[in-house]
């Protein structure tokens, strides 16, 4: 049986008798006592709905959004940045890494005394106080204090405890070889995208994809240990790993800087390729610049010009005349032709690089003595039509496709365009524009047993999983018979001799083929050849009886008329001899034949 | 409703001066000989009030000891929940912080690795520890027969005179 109690003061109350006056009723009614008990309830219940709905409304319709908006509030959302991909050489030497940096920023509605918190980070980020004082004082709840600050500093800011201090990831590219093959793996701008070489042609594979991190706060900004935290994990970028040797490198830009010390050339490139593969083992120029601190260098030096600039090949153009010749069977090495020292050609006289009497020579001596005459009798024996065709053939006047940005495709007219003049001046590597790049491919084909491999830089890109992603081949083509090629490469080294134009090409114990070119270089003053100096180029190939690689060097010489065998000859030798040596290339020991460069 | 009636019918046979719930009145209308109300003398009412209060505090006890132990153990459960999840957090922090700090050293380690295998480097090293860069070289080639032939024409290395060229 229930018991209930009740409090002091309570009135007996009644139950059952009606129309019965009771004392502690306020003076009223049983049925105004009713009436108010019942308007009583009616206002309570009421208020209860509206109580109650109201609650079902805040909670049941409009719950997840206020819920979702509190959270909002205290979420805070953190990018994480993707590790940019390596650039790295043949043999996994990073050309290019990226290393973990942060950027300070600051809230400055959290900061508490701006003046204090300048004090202590000025040394450790270098920037002056008043700057800082500046930044942490504006009315705005994000200011960037300093980018690209080492994880050492961060630590020791970190220690200090300064609030509304805060870190977002900024990662710092870096190039520690330095100038060592710059122009090829160019360099990343501000915000971290690539703007020059492998780093701009790349962009998309070395940036990989940024993730976040959503994390609770607390009042003071700081994460809640229990609360929300989910990462999107960033993706970081591919590896791309070159064809280039970084040692071979060092040794070309090496050779190349003290080349444009000589006081005569202003600029001058070199390119190396493997033989059998087209790839590119080694390319660069000078002047040179170092990607880590591109914002120092003049803007005009920051291409890469053994494939972005063009110049007139002169002599090293013959190899591709007398392959025509050789391939059409307008002539054989042995041939003999009765050279004069000067030309017709249309209103303009073509001379040898000095005049002379008419000499009996073979073709192979024509080319040994580059003899400019003896070879425009030659081409005319095939035709500008053929020449031409050989000449693209041989991939002149058209980009090589090289996985560099920039690349030029040269100048080659059609041949119906050609003037006589002209006409003259092509065989010989005049009226004609090539790269650096051009020239190496055209001496690979002959190297190559006739076939042209386009040239290419890129061996793998590496997915972040470590999957290696080969390139695909480059387009390999036959250009001339092995035997033509074979025929040509036997001329070439008859001029790396004594009896040659570039005796300094030598390297001791293996046998050299290669070709000098000196062209007159057009003076930019008067769009014409006086007073423009000289292009002084070698390309050539070692061991030419079995030739691993092609070096091709080209030097621009405006004030000086010296020649590519006394310039650009050394330049190759000691590439040539370094690579060689480097690689483990045996000498074949087979003595070189003899050439028989004047008729009977 | 029986029950209610038969309160009202059969009084405590301890006086009270509250009288029961109010009865629905219908009951009322349906009992109108009920006995009324009537109010007895308090000298035993204090007493009887204690023992009846006494009663009913014994007989609430264990509830009320039962409400409390739940409280108290619900708070220290509670307690005890979210320390231990603070505790492991506060450790996952450390383990991070610690993991950060690994990966900085490794970053550090291989940076100096990677600076000092540059090619610059190492000239600079092996021209430091006396080394001077290789002349032409010669190779022993051994033929099938077994006999050895010297190709290539090996020289002296000589010191460079200037730039460190390294070749």
């Amino acid at each position: 049986m229930p018991t209930t109690v009740r409090g002091p003061g309570a009135g007996p109350r009644t139950t059952g008798r009606t129309g019965t006056r009771r004392s502690g009723g306020g003076g009223l009614s049983l049925d105004q006592r009713r009436s108010r008990n019942r308007w009583g309830l009616v206002i309570m219940i009421t208020l209860l709905v509206l109580v109650v709905g109201r609650l079902a409304v805040v909670q049941g319709v409009d719950g997840s959004a206020y819920a979702n908006a509190a959270q909002q509030a205290r979420l805070h959302t953190y990018p994480i940045a993707a590790l940019r991909g390596e650039i790295v050489d043949s043999s996994g030497r990073p050309f290019a890494y990226t290393v973990d940096a942060s950027r300070v920023v600051a809230d400055p509605t959290v900061v508490k005394d701006p003046a204090r918190t300048a004090l202590a980070l000025t040394t450790l980020l270098g920037v002056p106080v008043p700057t800082l004082t500046d930044k942490l004082s504006q009315h705005t709840r994000y200011v960037v204090l300093a980018s690209k600050i080492s994880p050492e500093k961060v630590d020791e800011i970190q220690k200090l405890q300064l609030s509304g201090v805060s870190f977002e990831d900024d990662p710092v590219r870096l190039y520690p070889a330095g100038m060592t093959g710059g122009q090829v793996t160019g360099f990343v701008g501000r915000d971290g995208a690539g703007l020059a070489g492998i780093e701009e042609r790349f962009n998309d594979v070395l940036a990989g994809k940024n993730g976040q991190r959503r994390v609770e706060v607390g009042s003071g900004g700081n994460p809640i240990p229990s609360g929300i935290d989910e990462s999107t994990p960033a993706v970081n970028g591919s590896k791309v790993t070159l064809t280039v040797d970084q040692d071979l490198q060092y040794e070309l830009d090496q050779r190349l800087a003290t080349a444009c010390k000589d006081g005569a050339t202003t600029t001058g490139s070199a390119v190396v390729l493997d033989v059998h593969t087209g790839e590119v083992v080694a390319m660069g120029s000078c002047p040179g610049y170092d990607p880590g601190n591109y914002s120092k260098t003049d803007p005009n030096l920051l291409g890469d010009r053994a494939v972005s600039d063009v110049f007139e090949p002169g002599s090293v153009m013959k190899a591709v005349t007398m392959s025509a010749v050789l391939q059409e069977g307008a002539a054989e090495p042995s041939t003999v032709l009765d050279v004069n020292g000067h030309i017709q050609a249309g209103d303009h006289v073509v001379t040898d690089a000095h005049d002379h009497a008419p000499i009996k020579w073979t073709v192979t001596g024509i080319m040994a003595h580059s003899s400019n005459v003896g070879t425009i009798m030659l081409a005319r024996k095939i035709g500008n039509q053929k020449l031409e065709q050989y000449m693209r053939a041989f991939g002149l006047g058209s980009r090589t496709g090289v996985e560099l940005p920039g690349e030029s495709a040269g100048i080659l007219q059609k041949s119906s365009d050609w003037t006589a003049a002209r006409a003259a001046n092509m065989p010989i590597g005049q009226g004609i524009s090539v790269t650096t790049l051009q020239m190496a491919s055209i001496y690979q084909t002959i190297a190559n047993g006739g076939v042209r491999i386009a040239p290419r830089i890129v061996k793998s890109v590496t997915a972040p999983d470590g999957q290696v992603h080969p390139t695909a081949a480059p387009p390999s083509r036959r250009v001339i018979s092995k035997t033509t090629a074979d025929k040509v490469a036997y001329m070439l080294e008859a001029v790396v001799g004594a009896h040659g134009t570039a005796p300094l090409a030598e390297i001791p114990g293996f046998r050299v083929a290669g070709k000098t070119g000196t062209a007159q270089r057009a003076n930019p003053a008067c769009g014409c050849y006086a007073g423009g100096g000289y292009m002084t180029t070698f390309t050539g190939f070692a061991p030419a009886d079995d030739p691993q690689y092609v070096v091709a060097v080209n030097l621009e010489r405006p004030t000086s008329s010296e020649e590519g065998g006394q310039v650009a000859a050394p330049v190759f030798a000691d590439i040539m001899k370094y690579l060689l040596t480097a690689h483990g290339v045996v000498p074949s020991g087979k003595p070189r034949p003899d050439f028989v460069l004047t008729g009977p | 409703m029986t029950r209610a009636t038969a309160r009202v019918a059969v009084p405590r046979a301890t006086p009270r001066t509250t009288a029961p719930r109010p009865t629905p009145r219908t009951s009322a209308r349906t009992a109108p000989s009920r006995p009324e109300l009537r109010l007895v003398p308090g000298t035993a009412a204090a007493g009887a009030r204690r023992h009846v209060r006494a009663a009913v505090a014994h007989r609430r006890a264990p509830f009320v000891l039962l409400v409390v132990a739940l409280l108290v153990g619900t708070t220290l459960g509670l307690l005890v929940l979210n320390t231990a999840i603070a505790v492991d957090s506060l450790k996952a922090t450390a383990l991070k912080a610690a993991n950060t700090q690994r990966a900085q050293e490794v970053q550090r380690l291989e940076q100096q690795v990677v600076t000092a295998g540059t090619p610059e480097q190492v000239v600079r090293s092996a021209t430091a520890a006396g080394m001077i860069p290789a002349g032409s070289a010669g190779y022993l080639v051994i033929g099938p027969d077994g006999k050895s032939t010297l190709r290539g024409i090996p020289a002296p290395a000589t010191r460079p005179t200037a730039t460190p060229s390294g070749g």
